[in-house]
């Protein structure tokens, strides 16, 4: 059998020269804002509907829409809850963790509180919530600087490791110099500023292409980690510590926390639920959950 | 989105049914009402065989149907009661073939009201009044008349009615040419309704009132009320005047009573019941239905039981008073919503569920040994006789007509891997019910197949004399010889009939009155009736390649495109034509019409040359040979006919007549075009354009229901024909054939000879007009739901019925019941009730035809089948224990089981109550099924707390409905394990489907809720709901946001989460409240829109997305319980919807519905219609009026014919 072609080759060639040049002109579009799709095609990953698109240029066009910019802005505000989100939750994990080491040493607590230096207080950031008190004993000095300590400096220290992108962080410290809620227009227009500093999102096109030789399962495997790494963020933040402390090559690494959040998923969905009271986190049964009447332990990672 | 609705199989169950002589011929005609459409069948009483004459769509529900006479008249009327307010009179008129609106009166507001008559019809047996009644109140009297032209009359209404009375029977008492008298079943409730203590509802007795019309005095009287002891459920009028005694038969719970007025007694009759019947035997017994057959002698009835049983009752009289009612048990039929006794001895069952039968009435069963029970003989108070069933003795089944209602579930896919999709349907109630599987196309009757001694190419059919109305020669032609072939009781070679036996043939024909003709390559063959044979040599060396033959011409196609034209002259001399015509290209094809009837020849030649073009060429003797027209094909064509199609069908013996002279084009791509020439100037205009099959289309003329249809060959064989106003191109369910012919013999008068390979079969096609060829497969209980399975493609159905007994329960009663008759018996009677045990044991009657015994309310049987669609044969039969009743099923692979391992899980209530709803609880069953799915085993059974009425395969586990509840169950070691669960569904959950993340749940009051399965909380949220209390009875997912719901009101709906709608929602959004103390009224904050609102009039059981052709393009198939089934098609561009849209707003003014019920109030029924047009009024169009067609087609800017091009097009599109 044999191919027929029913154009020219110049013609095929003038069309691939132009979707290339068009490609390079292409706006500045940031990785984490499209997706490719196994198929070669893109979606656009703001955009709740996920439109599908041919090629960069279509999805640039889509990019300058009035129907992006109105789901960008709903985009960003959920960006920015989850932020919050994830930073509370890491504020109060910081918290407990300090309040048990608190609960160790209480005695000695005790007797410093009131006579306490301010930069040590500040290190721990634990002094006005002792566990035997119900609310912070007056101190000018420590009220002072409870108005001082920004809580951007202990976000910024959790949002700096490098499990999150960098950038993210820099808008967050916008967020919380500026007034707590800005308008979402004018949010858009800063995040649209800020755009250059991504990473361009032809680049992992490009990779993805030079890839194309990989197995697919493989690739498959690698984007799909990908994806769950948002997901996942939180919940296997408990166990962050262990990996990061393990020096395992980057790549082997990846791997190894996807497949483990991938674990934790798998637990979470089948009922068992991440203790985080209990010293250094227990999964725990569920107990509108059922279960076959041997498993005590949650299955171990494969 | 707009949708266009189509029908593409009507609803087939009967809710109705009357006989008369509507056509006013001798002919006895019924008219079958199927909800929403009528029907007029003519059974034709030689073949016995049931003829459709006419189907019309009212639009409309039609609640009751009478036929009446004038007095003196030949012709019936028929009453329409319906829900449209109004009382509506037709008449049919068999010359046009359609019903025609005499009288239409307005009295109520429409719908299917409490007071507004219309449930309810009496006819006064002489056809002066008519009686319309309500189930409360009202009750309108109609005074019918004739005017001085002898044309129907009607009166202003007369008023009977009576407050605070319900109704539950009228009918129209046989009292000469007295004063019209009515009686009417009803119960007064004002008492018990003004009773706070209940004791009057108590005491509150069913009435018999007879309503008297005064025709002096024009005014309608309450004449008399008599309390009845038992609650009675209908009446059957007593022929009266000088035919018998008058008064009505009251039909009552075991008993059947005589009442008349005046000094007549009651005579009450005890229904008898089975022998040794495993029912519970304090269950009472009624009678469902009658027929009243009557001649100038002697009258008797046909009433039948609920368990099917059909009793033959006759009054004994003595001088006018009643002395005796007589029954005896006549025969065992489906029981039936409606049955007629027809004059020429045939009776109708149109049965409640199921097949609808008609019978011929063989013996009347006065002289056999059946006991005849009788109101004489001493019975004590509430005992009764008894009578042993038996298969049919008096009652011989001559036809069937398939009835595909009550339809459960509906399955479109390609399990046979022919091309076309198949449609699985699960049919029907109780034993009587089957799996169907409906394949586009028409049935075909193998008539006869034999074998001939070569592969042939062609065949054909002449007649001795053209006045013979059968065949007389078969003709085979094979590459070097001819075969003859006589037909009389066998067919046989003959060698004496004057062919050419040694030269292959071209094509042959009768010519003239007598002669036949033999067009073969070195000439023609012109045979005389006493045998003297002419020929004509073709000249040179050249040979002859096509030709055309008709009654009185042929015409010839020598190599190199010379055509020559001979024709018969008034002394039955073939003559040839003077000149000769040189085509530009060789000829590949040739037609010429039939010769019209009164004129001499056919005006037209149509030539197919290799140049991709056709020429028509006038043979007039004016302009003989002169071209006229020419048209281009997009390939050549193979093959070409000229008929005459459409105007009046059915003229049965008469040439159709009135019909347009079509010219069909068969391609050598495999496409077949339709065009019209014109009959004045040879133009081809309108051109119908189809794709048949891969190979090039022949084309042969043959005769169906007396007038011209095409039959198209290609890889598989279509007919191509003009029924009930409407060209159809359905393809026949038979093999591949070569070359066919009309055939018609005493045996087979109509039927087709067709080879195939080295056969020769003859063929019958019979049910002209049916869209699907059926196969049918009997089940044991109702069958509910089914799945298939992918692999093996078997269906996995589970069967549940209500009312029944399982297999071992009724083996157990049947030994139990042995053994209390033996015991019962005394000493010297041992040895004959051991044999009556045992002959009881042994006792074997078919539950299809003698039904299933009724266990009581909340008794439950079923069973889980494995079939094999493609045979029926039963691969499995999983039966569960008594009162569990299988309602849910789904085939689920786990994600913690091997990969490739299938399960069945069964959702089965235990103690299942209907009224009100209660339950013990239920199973989950787990099955493992192997890769063939020939065999399950059991893997466990998990309680539940509630009825599982759904469940669904979802991201490796499975969702299931348990009530009100939703939840997730995972596979665990020892039963299913709960992992998550969702309370907030409001009622009971009737469907879950899903689609990626998202789950789309049915209540079965509250529409449909959204709901998506959080992986990280492991939680189950209600993310968006819908704004309208759907009752929804059945769901398909469109796409991610789109979800069509059908109703149990008939409404089909499509709801889709507006834009914008995000399913990320967290569990309580405000944050005030907690998970688990949301009240019930506090539905989703997000609210999907309707897209779409539809009513289809009939309760959809099934929608499915599915394409129904090959290449065809997807559309929503419904169908529903009545039977029918039909698409909702999306319009792709917006100048259709435009154009339709109009067309239906023109048809709806031009054409309003026959029962008086408005077409857009009809549609909206419950909700407004939006964004969905009515095909099946559109469709209408094609049998209006030419005159209002031009009209409307004129105000759309286009010709009628390019309208009705459009409505095929949207048609073929999608469906057939």
């Amino acid at each position: 059998m044999s191919f027929k072609r029913d154009t020219m080759d110049t013609s095929l060639l003038r069309n691939l020269k132009f979707r290339r040049v068009s490609d390079i002109l292409a706006q500045q579009i940031p990785e984490d804002e499209a997706r490719l799709l196994s198929n070669g095609r893109l979606t656009c990953v703001v955009c709740v509907h996920r439109p599908i698109f041919d090629n960069i240029n279509m999805l640039a066009i889509h990019r300058k829409g009035r129907r992006h910019i109105a789901e960008l802005s709903k985009y960003l505000l959920h960006k920015r809850e989850l932020q919050l989100k994830m930073q509370k939750s890491s504020q109060l994990l910081e918290l407990k963790a300090s309040s048990r080491k608190s609960a160790v040493n209480i005695n000695e607590m005790v007797t410093v509180v009131g006579e306490r230096d301010a930069t040590t207080s500040l290190d721990k950031g634990s002094h006005k919530y002792h566990p035997l008190l119900t609310s912070s004993p007056y101190s000018s000095c420590s009220k002072k600087r409870k108005q001082k300590i920004p809580l951007a400096m202990q976000r910024r220290m959790i949002l700096e490791s490098p499990k999150f992108p960098p950038l993210s962080s820099a808008l967050v410290i916008e967020n919380s110099e500026a007034s707590p809620t800005p308008s979402a227009h004018s949010e858009v227009r800063r995040y649209l500023k800020g755009l250059q500093r991504k990473k361009p999102f032809s680049k992992v096109v490009e990779k993805m292409k030079e890839g194309y030789s990989l197995p697919h399962s493989e690739q498959a495997s690698s984007s799909c980690a990908e994806e769950s790494r948002d997901t996942m963020a939180e919940s296997s933040s408990g166990l962050k510590v262990t990996l990061s402390g393990s020096d395992v090559k980057p790549n082997q690494e990846k791997m190894l926390q996807s497949a483990l959040m991938e674990h934790n998923l798998k637990l979470s969905m089948s009922g068992w639920i991440w203790d985080k009271d209990v010293e250094g986190g227990k999964w725990v049964k569920d107990p509108n959950v059922e279960f076959d009447s041997d498993e005590d332990e949650p299955p171990p990672m494969e | 989105m707009h949708l266009y609705n189509l029908t593409l199989q009507r609803a087939t169950g009967i809710t109705h049914a009357v006989h008369g002589n509507f056509s006013g011929s001798k002919m006895q005609e019924i008219l079958v009402s199927r909800g929403k459409t009528l029907e007029l069948l003519r059974p034709d009483p030689n073949t016995g065989k049931v003829h459709t004459l006419l189907t019309m769509e009212v639009f409309g529900v039609i609640r009751s149907l009478m036929s009446f006479r004038l007095t003196g008249g030949t012709k019936d009327y028929i009453v329409v009661g319906s829900d449209s307010g109004r009382i509506v009179i037709l008449e049919y008129i068999p010359q046009k073939n359609f019903f025609d609106k005499v009288h239409q009166e307005t009295f109520g507001k429409s719908g299917c009201r409490r007071i507004v008559p219309g449930q309810y019809l009496a006819i006064d047996p002489k056809g002066r009044a008519v009686m319309i009644g309500a189930i409360e109140k009202q009750k309108l009297v109609y005074i019918l008349n004739r005017d001085a032209q002898a044309r129907l009359t009607i009166s202003s209404p007369l008023e009977a009615h009576k407050s605070n009375t319900l109704v539950y029977h009228t009918v129209g008492v046989d009292v000469g040419f007295e004063n019209p008298m009515f009686a009417c079943l009803e119960i007064d409730y004002e008492e018990a309704d003004s009773d706070p203590t209940g004791e009057a509802a108590q005491r509150t007795q069913q009435t018999l009132t007879f309503y008297e019309l005064d025709l002096g005095l024009n005014h309608v009287v309450r004449k008399y009320s008599e309390p009845l002891e038992e609650h009675a459920n209908f009446l059957v009028s007593v022929p009266g005047g000088n035919d018998g005694p008058s008064g009505v038969l009251v039909c009552s719970e075991n008993y059947l009573t005589y009442k008349n007025l005046g000094d007549q007694h009651d005579i009450r009759c005890p229904i008898p019941r089975r022998r040794n019947d495993l029912d519970d035997p304090e269950r009472g017994m009624i009678f469902v239905c009658s027929a009243t057959h009557r001649t100038k002698s002697m009258f008797f009835f046909l009433a039948q039981t609920e368990q099917g049983d059909v009793f033959k009752v006759t009054l004994e009289t003595d001088e006018d008073v009643v002395t005796e009612i007589r029954l005896k048990y006549f025969d065992t039929v489906p029981v039936a919503s409606a049955m007629c006794v027809l004059k020429t001895g045939f009776l109708f069952v149109a049965s409640e569920f199921g097949n609808h039968y008609l019978y011929q009435i063989a013996h009347l069963g006065d002289d056999d040994d059946e006991p005849e029970f009788s109101s004489a003989m001493p019975l004590e108070e509430g005992d009764t006789f008894f009578f042993a069933p038996r298969p049919l003795r008096n009652l011989v089944p001559v036809d069937e007509m398939d009835s595909l209602s009550p339809i459960l579930a509906c399955q479109v896919a390609d399990l046979a891997n022919e091309d076309t999709p198949q449609l699985y349907l699960l049919c029907g109630r109780g034993p009587r019910s089957s799996v169907r599987v409906l394949r586009h196309g028409l049935e075909v009757s193998e008539m006869a197949v034999s074998e001939l001694p070569g592969n042939p190419n062609a065949v054909w059919t002449v007649k001795r004399r053209a006045d013979e109305e059968y065949d007389a020669y078969i003709i085979v032609s094979f590459v070097n010889a001819t075969l003859v072939l006589s037909i009389g009781e066998t067919v046989e070679e003959v060698t004496d009939s004057g062919f050419l036996g040694t030269t292959p043939t071209l094509c042959c024909s009768s010519l003239g009155d007598d002669a036949l003709v033999q067009v073969y390559p070195d000439g023609i063959r012109h045979i005389r009736a006493d045998k003297r044979v002419n020929e004509w040599k073709a000249p040179g060396k050249k040979t002859i390649v096509k030709c055309a033959v008709n009654q009185r011409q042929v015409v010839i196609a020598l190599t190199g495109g010379e055509l020559f034209y001979f024709v018969m002259d008034p002394t039955g001399q073939l003559n040839e034509y003077t000149e000769r015509k040189e085509m530009p290209s060789d000829v590949v094809c040739m037609a010429l019409g039939n010769v019209p009837t009164g004129e001499q020849q056919s005006r037209f030649l149509a030539v197919g040359l290799a140049d991709n073009t056709v020429r028509i060429i006038s043979l007039d003797p004016s302009d003989c040979l002169s071209p006229l027209s020419m048209q281009a094909l997009p390939a050549a064509a193979e093959s070409l006919c000229m008929v005459e199609m459409g105007g009046v069908e059915g003229g049965r013996g008469g040439g159709g007549g009135g019909g347009a002279l079509h010219l069909n084009i068969g391609l050598q791509n495999g496409v077949l075009l339709r065009t019209v020439l014109d009959p004045v100037s040879g133009d081809l205009a309108d051109t119908r354009t189809r794709y048949l099959g891969s190979r090039p289309v022949k084309l042969f003329r043959i005769r169906m229901q007396g007038s011209d249809a095409v039959l198209a060959m290609s890889s598989r064989s279509w007919l191509s024909y003009y029924y009930q106003s409407r060209f159809h191109l359905t393809p026949l369910s038979y093999e591949a054939l070569e070359h066919a012919s009309g055939f018609s013999s005493e045996q087979c008068p109509e039927g087709i000879v067709a080879i195939s390979t080295n056969t020769l079969r003859i063929l019958a096609l019979e049910k002209l007009g049916a869209v699907f060829n059926q196969v049918s497969f009997p089940v044991e209980y109702t069958p509910r739901k089914f799945v298939i399975h992918p692999e093996s493609a078997n269906l996995i159905i589970i069967e549940a019925d209500h009312n029944a007994y399982s297999e071992e329960v009724k083996k157990q009663r049947r030994i139990q019941m042995a053994e209390e008759m033996q015991e019962a018996a005394g000493e010297e009677e041992q040895e004959l009730a051991r044999e009556m045990a045992e002959a009881f044991l042994n006792e074997d009657l078919p539950e299809a035809s003698f039904g299933a015994p009724k266990a009581g309310p909340g008794q439950w049987a079923s069973a889980l089948r494995l079939l094999n669609p493609s045979d029926g044969t039963t691969l499995h039969i999983e039966r569960f224990p008594q009162n569990e009743a299988a309602l849910s099923i789904a085939l689920c692979k786990f994600a913690n089981q091997p990969e490739g391992q299938q399960f069945i899980v069964i959702g089965v209530a235990k103690d299942y109550q209907l009224n009100p709803r209660q339950v013990a609880g239920g199973f989950l069953y787990t099955y493992k099924v192997n890769s063939e799915c020939t065999e399950i085993t059991l893997v466990h059974k998990t309680a539940v707390e509630d009825v599982p009425g759904a469940l669904c395969p979802f991201q490796g586990r499975l969702l299931v409905g348990a009530g009100r509840m939703l939840r997730l169950y995972d596979m665990g070691k020892k039963k299913m394990l709960r992992k998550c669960e969702n309370k907030h569904i409001p009622n009971l959950i009737v469907s879950i489907q899903s689609m990626g993340h998202r789950i789309y749940v049915s209540d079965v009051q509250e529409s449909v809720s959204l709901v998506r399965y959080r992986r990280r909380e492991n939680q189950l949220i209600v993310f968006a709901d819908d704004t309208h209390p759907r009752w929804i009875t059945t769901t398909t997912v469109l796409d991610y946001g789109t979800v069509a719901a059908a109703d149990k009101f008939g409404n089909i709906a499509i709801v889709r989460l507006p834009p914008g709608c995000s399913d990320e929602v967290e569990e309580d959004p405000t944050g005030s409240k907690a998970l688990w103390d949301r009240g019930l009224l506090n539905g989703a904050s997000q609210k999907a829109e309707a897209v779409s609102c539809f009513h289809v009039g009939e309760i959809v059981t099934s929608l499915q997305r599915a394409t129904l052709i090959p290449g065809g393009s997807e559309a929503l198939v419904y169908a529903t319980l009545s039977g029918s089934v039909g698409v909702l098609v999306p319009f792709t561009s917006h100048e259709d919807q435009d154009f339709f849209q109009h067309l239906e707003m023109h048809m709806r003014s031009e054409n309003p519905p026959l029962c008086g019920r408005d077409h857009l109030s009809f549609r909206s029924y419950y909700y407004p219609v939006k964004n969905v047009l009515d095909g099946d009024l559109c469709e209408q169009f094609n049998s209006i009026d030419p005159a209002k067609q031009k009209s409307i087609a004129e105000d759309l800017d286009r010709t009628p014919s390019e309208v009705s091009k459009k409505l095929e097009d949207i048609r073929t599109r999608y469906a057939f």
